[in-house]
C-alpha cells in the first residue's frame, strides 16, 4: 500500500501547519503554516483520488482548480499584511488588538 | 432553467467585473451604486421564475432544489436591502466602486453553493465567496477593520484548507466527486468518512461561528463597519448553511448517529456560549455578533434533526424559516446600527439610551426585529424558532428542545436590555431627527414589516415553498 506512506507523510504536514497555525504570532508566518495545512490536504486528496481509475482524474482537475484558486486567497492576505504593515510598522496579529484581555 | 442561471452570472458577474472601470472612467459621478441596487432586484426577479423548480443542470454540477432557491431569494433579498442602505452610507467611501462589485461577485458566488451538486463547482464557488468577503471587511482601511480584515482571512484560509482536507477524505470514500445520496459504507472506512466529514464541520463552522471555530467571529461582527456587516452577516453567511444542505446531508444516512451526537454537542455549546457571552457586552454591535452565535446553535438543532428519516422534512422547513428569520433581522439590525452611527451615536447600550425615541421609526423597527430573534409570538422568528426548529427535535430529543428553550430564556435578557435603553431612556439632548432622504429608515421598515406580515398566518404559504 503506497498511499499509506501518502497519507502518513500529510498527517505529518497537517501536525506542523497547525501548531504553526496555533503558536505563531506573524501574519505571514501564519500565512506559511495554513498553506502547509493546505498542501497535506491537497496531498491527501490526490492519493486518495489515485486509488479509483474513474474518480482519479476528476480528483487530480479538482486539485489543480484549488490550487489555483488558493493564489487567490495568499494575494488578498499578502496585501491586508502590506496594509498591516504601512498602518500599524507590525505583522504581529495579537498586537492589533487595542483593548489586551 | 439554464437561461436563469446563464443570466444571472452575466447580470452579476459581468456587471460586477465591469463596474470600478465604469466608475474609473466617468469620474464625475458614480453610478455603481444605482447599478447595485437595479442589479439585485432584476436577480430577485429572476430568481423568482425558479421557485417550485427541481432538476439538475449544465451536466449534473448544479441541482436546483425549493429549498434553495428559497435561501437564494433571501440572500438577494438581504443584498438589496444592503445596497438600498449603502446609498446613504457608503456611496462617498473612496473604495465605493469595488464593494459594490464585490458585493455583486460575492451574491453570484452564494447562489452557486446553494445549487452546488459536485465538488468541482463547490471549490471554485467557495473561493469566489471567502476572497471577495476577506475585502469587504477590510475595505473601509481604518484600524477597526484592518484587525476584523486580518482575523477573518487568517480563519478563512484555515477553512479553506479544511475544506479540501475534508472533501478529500469524503470523495476518497465515495469515489465521485458529485454530492449524492451514500448509504452503504463497510466498516472499515467509515473511520475515514467520519474523519472527512468533521474536518467538512470545522470548515463550514468557521464561516457559521459555530463555538469551537468562533474566535474570529466577535471581532469581524463586533469590529467592521456595520453596513459591511450586515452584508457578512446576512448573505454571506448564508453560504455554510447552503454548504451544510448540500454537502453533508447526503452523508448523513451512513453516519447517522455520530451525526446526531456531533450536532447536538455542538449546538449546546454553541447557544449557551453565545447566549451568556452577550449577556455581559456593553457595546451593541459586539451584544449582536454574540447574538449570532446563538442563532448559529439553533441551526445547530436543526441540523441534528435531519438524522431521522421523520422528523427530517420540518427541519428542513425549520432551515428554511428561520434563514428568514435571521437574515431579516441581521441585516435590519445592523443597517440600523449603522444609521445610528451615522447620525453621531456612540454604539454602547449608554450611548444609545433614548435614541428610539428621537428617531422613532429606527428605533421600533429594530425593536420589532429584536423581538422576533426572540421568538415573541406574532413575529416570524416565533413561527420559525419555536413552531419549526424545537418542534422538528421534539419527537426524538425532547431534552434538546428544553435546552433551546432555556436559551431563549437567557436570551430575552438582552434584546430585551437593548429595548429598554433604546426606548424607555430619557432621549439625549442632541438635535437629530429622522429625515425623509435616510434610505436606511426604508430598509428598517421593510425589514420590519417582512417580519410582522408572515407571522399573521402566511407561515403555511411559506413553508410549501420550500417542498
Amino acid at each position: 500500500m503506497e498511499v499509506f506512506w501518502y497519507l502518513i507523510v500529510s498527517s505529518i504536514l497537517f501536525a506542523i501547519g497547525v501548531y504553526g497555525l496555533i503558536t505563531k504570532r506573524n501574519i505571514i508566518r501564519m500565512l506559511l503554516s495554513a498553506e502547509v495545512i493546505f498542501n497535506a490536504a491537497l496531498l491527501t486528496f490526490l492519493s486518495l483520488a489515485s486509488l479509483d481509475a474513474a474518480y482519479g482524474a476528476m480528483g487530480g482537475a479538482i486539485v489543480i482548480i484549488a490550487i489555483s484558486l488558493s493564489a487567490a486567497e495568499v494575494g488578498v492576505i499578502v496585501s491586508i499584511a502590506i496594509m498591516m504593515f504601512r498602518m500599524r510598522k507590525t505583522l504581529d496579529v495579537y498586537e492589533l488588538r487595542k483593548f489586551k484581555g | 432553467m439554464e437561461a436563469v442561471i446563464w443570466s444571472l452570472i452575466v447580470l452579476l458577474g459581468g456587471l460586477g467585473l465591469m463596474l470600478p472601470t465604469i466608475d474609473c472612467l466617468k469620474e464625475s459621478s458614480r453610478i455603481s451604486p444605482y447599478l447595485t441596487v437595479l442589479a439585485t432586484a432584476i436577480a430577485l426577479g429572476l430568481l423568482t421564475t425558479l421557485v417550485g423548480k427541481s432538476g439538475y443542470l449544465f451536466n449534473g454540477v448544479l441541482r436546483i432544489g425549493p429549498l434553495a432557491t428559497y435561501i437564494a431569494l433571501i440572500a438577494t433579498l438581504g443584498a438589496f436591502l444592503v445596497s438600498l442602505a449603502s446609498l446613504a452610507q457608503a456611496k462617498e467611501w473612496s473604495t465605493s466602486p469595488s464593494l459594490y462589485s464585490l458585493m455583486m461577485l460575492a451574491l453570484l458566488g452564494v447562489y452557486f453553493v446553494l445549487y452546488v451538486a459536485d465538488a468541482s463547482v463547490l471549490v471554485p464557488a467557495w473561493a469566489l465567496v471567502s476572497v471577495a468577503s476577506y475585502v469587504l471587511v477590510g475595505i473601509k482601511k481604518d484600524d477597526n477593520s484592518l484587525e476584523a480584515a486580518a482575523k477573518y482571512a487568517l480563519m478563512g484560509v484555515a477553512s479553506s484548507s479544511l475544506l479540501i482536507f475534508g472533501l478529500a477524505l469524503v470523495l476518497g470514500v465515495t469515489k465521485t466527486s458529485a454530492f449524492v445520496q451514500f448509504t452503504v459504507v463497510p466498516h472499515s472506512i467509515k473511520a475515514i468518512l467520519l474523519m472527512g466529514v468533521m474536518m467538512l464541520i470545522a470548515s463550514f463552522g468557521f464561516k457559521l461561528g459555530v463555538v469551537p471555530f468562533h474566535g474570529w467571529l466577535p471581532d469581524v461582527y463586533g469590529g467592521a463597519h456595520p453596513l459591511i456587516v450586515s452584508f457578512i452577516a446576512g448573505v454571506i453567511k448564508l453560504i455554510s448553511i447552503g454548504a451544510f444542505l448540500r454537502v453533508l446531508q447526503p452523508l448523513i444516512p451512513s453516519i447517522q448517529n455520530e451525526w446526531f451526537w456531533i450536532m447536538t454537542f455542538l449546538s449546546v455549546i454553541t447557544m449557551f456560549y453565545g447566549n451568556l457571552a452577550a449577556l455581559v457586552q456593553k457595546n451593541v454591535q459586539r451584544m449582536m455578533a454574540y447574538s449570532s452565535i446563538g442563532q448559529a446553535g439553533y441551526f445547530l438543532i436543526a441540523f441534528a434533526a435531519l438524522s431521522f428519516s421523520n422528523t427530517k422534512i420540518i427541519a428542513l422547513e425549520g432551515i428554511g424559516l428561520h434563514v428568514t428569520t435571521y437574515v431579516l433581522a441581521k441585516v435590519g439590525i445592523f443597517v440600523g446600527l449603522a444609521y445610528f452611527a451615522r447620525k453621531g451615536f456612540d454604539l454602547t447600550l449608554e450611548g444609545l439610551s433614548g435614541v428610539g425615541r428621537k428617531l422613532p421609526f429606527s428605533g421600533t423597527s429594530i425593536s420589532i426585529l429584536l423581538l422576533s430573534l426572540m421568538g415573541m409570538p406574532p413575529l416570524m422568528g416565533f413561527w420559525s424558532k419555536f413552531m419549526y426548529i424545537f418542534y422538528s427535535i421534539m419527537e426524538v430529543a425532547p431534552w434538546l428542545a428544553f435546552l433551546g428553550i432555556i436559551n431563549s430564556g437567557i436570551s430575552v435578557g438582552y434584546y430585551a436590555m437593548v429595548i429598554r435603553y433604546l426606548l424607555f431612556s430619557d432621549p439625549p439632548k442632541v438635535d437629530v431627527k429622522e429625515e425623509t432622504p435616510d434610505l436606511e429608515i426604508y430598509v428598517l421598515v421593510i425589514t420590519a414589516l417582512l417580519t410582522i406580515i408572515p407571522g399573521l398566518g402566511l407561515i403555511n404559504v411559506l413553508a410549501s415553498l420550500l417542498s
